[in-house]
């Protein structure tokens, strides 16, 4: 009984974290940065990893940004006002000066390209480009699959509070994200050429939104995060890579995710107590 | 000399094709047989490690995903603007179109394969009906989008009076429809005329190469009406490539003996 107690202490502790962010309804706080560009308004959470991706490029690049949170939490993506600017309710969602642009490899490409960039973002020679286009293009069907694992398996029951889904929503996730990260390992990354995918030597928006999409990982229990990373020490290398030189902006990107992570945890652990 | 490797019963293999023969781009299709697992064999991994239709080969250089070689393409040849206009604003709403794209409109393919070719072509289990209802489920939410909002002003998607590659790559993942059976094909456009209109817009912009693209699609959806009238219990899709020029290129055939 103690127990259970304090289980639920920490969890509600938890859920204060979770309600402790601004709300994107909040009046719009706009800056100018030093170039006369308005400051760019980042509709997201980064729970979700294509708005941590966006978050990244901007804070590795002192783009001067505003995120309005939008609650993944508490799906407040859904709401009326989320629908005014994405009727889609996706996330991310930006708006630089009126522009409204939604689907995270598109905003990568479109802060790249308008805030002028160092060319190993998003590259203009276009051999170079074409081949970091492939790597977004292909993000959606494969490795963006690990994001839907990590749903499936832990969001779902231990943030939403909602059913356990199907047995084999959660198999076919994993067997697609399995063979996402097969291919990164066994192909993307070229070690011998340059330690960023592809074998580039500097980093572009597709090493951030992979990226992204790995540490989305650390809400699995960690043996389970230790077997899927286990026999692939290439793409460990890669990642430790990836967040070395973006230090220490990859850390500030992910700050909020330690707390979710204990969220998530606890409620898993109140699930245990409670059918015990 | 650029080599696409594909089928054109692939929508985005069409969509490729499509874009270079409206842009009276030189190419060679080079059939791959998916029949014959000839996507997995390694010498076309090495040009597209995924494995997937199309790809091409272009003096040396590879390249796979049908997005990302459209856009490859807009660029280093000269074609008119509006394929991929230089515009970062308007690039960007293509970008967000074709992004979109993976996750939505593409279930059509995933919907019509299940229902139509999964158990009567390839000799496959039948689907699982949960997942059979996702796809049906995610192609309708898609379509909708489709007719609601990106073709709230036509005649091209996001308004634009001349297509642009997000409007190859789309209209082929719907012209995928054909190969079902006339009634549930009603189902599907039927209620949805801005996308009927749209579509005979892409015919007419880009007669006559939209109808040479989709002759082996209309082909292949003649060849199941006629085997579903005669109630033959046996159906098999003959994947085969015939010999045959084309104004701008000669289709390689791989076929059977």
């Amino acid at each position: 009984m103690g127990l259970l107690r304090q289980v639920k202490d920490k969890l509600n502790a938890g859920e204060e974290v979770l309600s402790n962010k601004a709300r994107f309804t909040q009046s719009k706080v706009s800056s100018v940065d030093s170039v006369g560009m308005m400051a760019l308004t980042v509709y997201g959470d980064t729970l979700s990893q294509p708005t941590r991706a966006v978050v990244l490029l901007c804070l590795a690049n002192k783009i001067p940004y505003e995120l309005k949170v939008a609650d993944f939490t508490k799906k407040e993506h859904k709401l009326p006002e989320f629908k005014e600017l994405n009727p889609r309710s996706e996330v991310p969602v930006i708006d630089d000066g009126g522009f409204i642009l939604a689907e995270s490899t598109t905003i990568l490409r479109y802060i790249a390209s308008s805030r002028h960039l160092s060319d190993h973002w998003y590259p203009t020679e276009v051999k170079s480009r074409a081949r970091v286009d492939y790597l977004l293009d292909w993000y959606h069907s494969n490795i963006h699959q690990t994001a839907e694992y990590v749903f499936q398996k832990e969001l779902v029951t231990n943030l939403w509070k909602e059913p356990i889904p199907p047995e084999e929503i959660i198999k076919a996730a994993e067997q697609r994200m399995i063979a996402s990260m097969d291919l990164v390992e066994g192909c993307f990354l070229k070690p011998e050429k340059g330690p960023f995918l592809l074998g580039a030597s500097e980093p572009s928006i597709a090493d951030i939104i992979f990226a992204c999409e790995y540490t989305q990982t650390r809400f699995l229990v960690h043996p389970e995060q230790e077997k899927l990373m286990h026999e692939r020490p290439k793409t460990m290398k890669w990642l430790d890579t990836v967040e070395k030189r973006l230090a220490p902006y990859f850390g500030e990107a992910h700050k909020t995710l330690p707390d979710l992570i204990m969220a998530a945890e606890f409620h898993r652990a109140s699930l245990r107590i409670t059918e015990s | 000399m650029l080599t696409l490797y594909g089928d054109l019963l692939s929508q985005p293999t069409r969509a490729v094709a499509l874009f270079c023969l409206a842009n009276n781009i030189e190419y060679q299709l080079h059939f791959i047989d998916l029949s014959k697992q000839e996507h997995k064999r390694p010498e076309f991994l090495a040009i597209n490690p995924r494995g997937l239709l199309p790809a091409i080969t272009d003096d040396g250089f590879n390249l796979g995903e049908s997005a990302t070689i459209l856009r490859y393409l807009a660029v280093t040849r000269s074609v008119p603007d509006h394929w991929y206009p230089a515009d970062a604003k308007t690039r960007a709403r293509i970008d967000s179109l074709l992004d979109w794209h993976h996750a939505n409109l593409r279930q059509t393919s995933r919907y019509v394969f299940t229902k139509e070719l999964q158990e009567t072509v390839f000799k496959l289990p039948p689907p699982k009906k949960d997942e059979f209802r996702l796809y049906e489920w995610n192609m309708l939410a898609a379509m909708d989008v489709l007719e609601k909002e990106f073709l709230i002003e036509g005649p091209f998607l996001l308004g634009g009076s001349e297509p642009s590659i997000a409007d190859l790559l789309l209209a082929c993942e719907v012209t995928q429809t054909q190969i079902l059976k006339k009634p549930d094909l009603e189902v599907i456009l039927g209620p949805r005329p801005k996308i009927r209109l749209w579509l005979k817009a892409l015919e007419s912009n880009l007669a006559p190469n939209f109808s040479t693209v989709h002759s082996r699609i209309r082909d292949a959806a003649a060849f199941l009406e006629k085997k579903r009238n005669s109630e033959l219990g046996c159906c098999r899709l003959l994947l085969r490539q015939k010999r045959q020029s084309t104004p701008r290129g000669v289709e390689q055939a791989m076929c059977e003996g």
